[in-house]
């Protein structure tokens, strides 16, 4: 009775050890980008940049940033706070901005967040200007 | 005592069994959600940007009168396009889509049907932001 006892014991730590860890491994924190572009209008000086993102992780977001450097180095982002992308969910955002860009060029763009638990995620992707 | 040993070794067999399926559960679990989310995301690429490489449209003429500019438009793909926003030089503006017999349409660019775009701004460019991600700039 004592050994099936420790056994039973030791069966349900071990459980909830592997539970934890294994609730541990699943919070992921991952934003994919379903679609970017970077154009530029044909009024001077300006530059249409459009995102969409979405919460590929199993945690959610409360931060979220997407942004590029122009041609004069100057950093240009959506910054949405308070965002509560849940799991599964798209983000999308577009405007027109005062900047240099030149057509077939190479920007890179920067996604950024901060998960409901303080974790950040961020990556970059290069991609082409139009216009 | 020989039996009550083989019951508890049973026990401790069947305990290890569950918890090693357990386990394994929710690692295949969690990779196939992983496989399944991220092939998902890559589908909704796809047809975002089937979509917009669909969406055909075709300026026929911008004219500009005291305060507001028509914009002639003609949808020659083979769906309607819907418009998310409508912009001169870059700045916002409200609009209005007509047919040509005056009839208002929403915000639908219907096939192969020309419209006109009234927009109560002047500039030198206009630009259409489409549902689909497309961004048409003419110049005036």
């Amino acid at each position: 009775m004592l050994l099936m006892a420790v056994a039973i014991a030791g069966g349900i730590a071990v459980w909830q050890s592997m539970n934890s860890q294994a609730q541990t491994i699943s919070k992921i924190s991952k934003l994919d980008i379903v679609d970017v572009s970077l154009s530029k209008l044909q009024v001077g000086g300006k530059a249409f940049f459009s995102v969409t993102l979405k919460n590929s992780g199993t945690i959610d977001f409360d931060t979220i940033e997407a942004g590029f450097w122009d041609d004069t180095n100057k950093y240009i982002s959506f910054v949405k706070n308070s965002a509560d992308l849940w799991p599964g969910e798209q983000w999308a955002e577009n405007d027109v901005f005062d900047a240099s860009i030149t057509p077939n060029q190479k920007y890179t763009i920067k996604i950024a967040g901060t998960a409901s638990d303080g974790s950040t995620f961020s990556m970059a992707k290069a991609i082409s200007a139009i216009g | 005592m020989r039996q009550r040993k083989a019951v508890g070794e049973v026990i401790a067999v069947a305990l290890l069994l569950v918890v090693t399926a357990a386990v394994m559960t929710i690692i295949i679990l969690h990779a196939n959600d992983q496989i399944f989310s991220e092939r998902q995301t890559a589908s909704e690429a796809i047809e975002k940007s089937r979509k917009r490489v669909q969406e055909l449209v075709s300026l026929i003429g911008i004219s500009t009168n005291s305060g507001s500019m028509a914009v002639d438009l003609l949808n020659y793909g083979k769906q309607a396009v819907t418009i998310e926003k409508v912009m001169v030089d870059g700045v916002a503006s409200t609009y209005s889509i007509h047919k040509s017999d005056g009839t208002m349409l929403g915000t639908t660019l219907p096939v192969k049907e020309p419209v006109t775009i009234q927009i109560p701004m002047t500039g030198k460019t206009v630009q259409i932001l489409t549902t689909a991600g497309n961004l048409f700039d003419f110049s005036a």
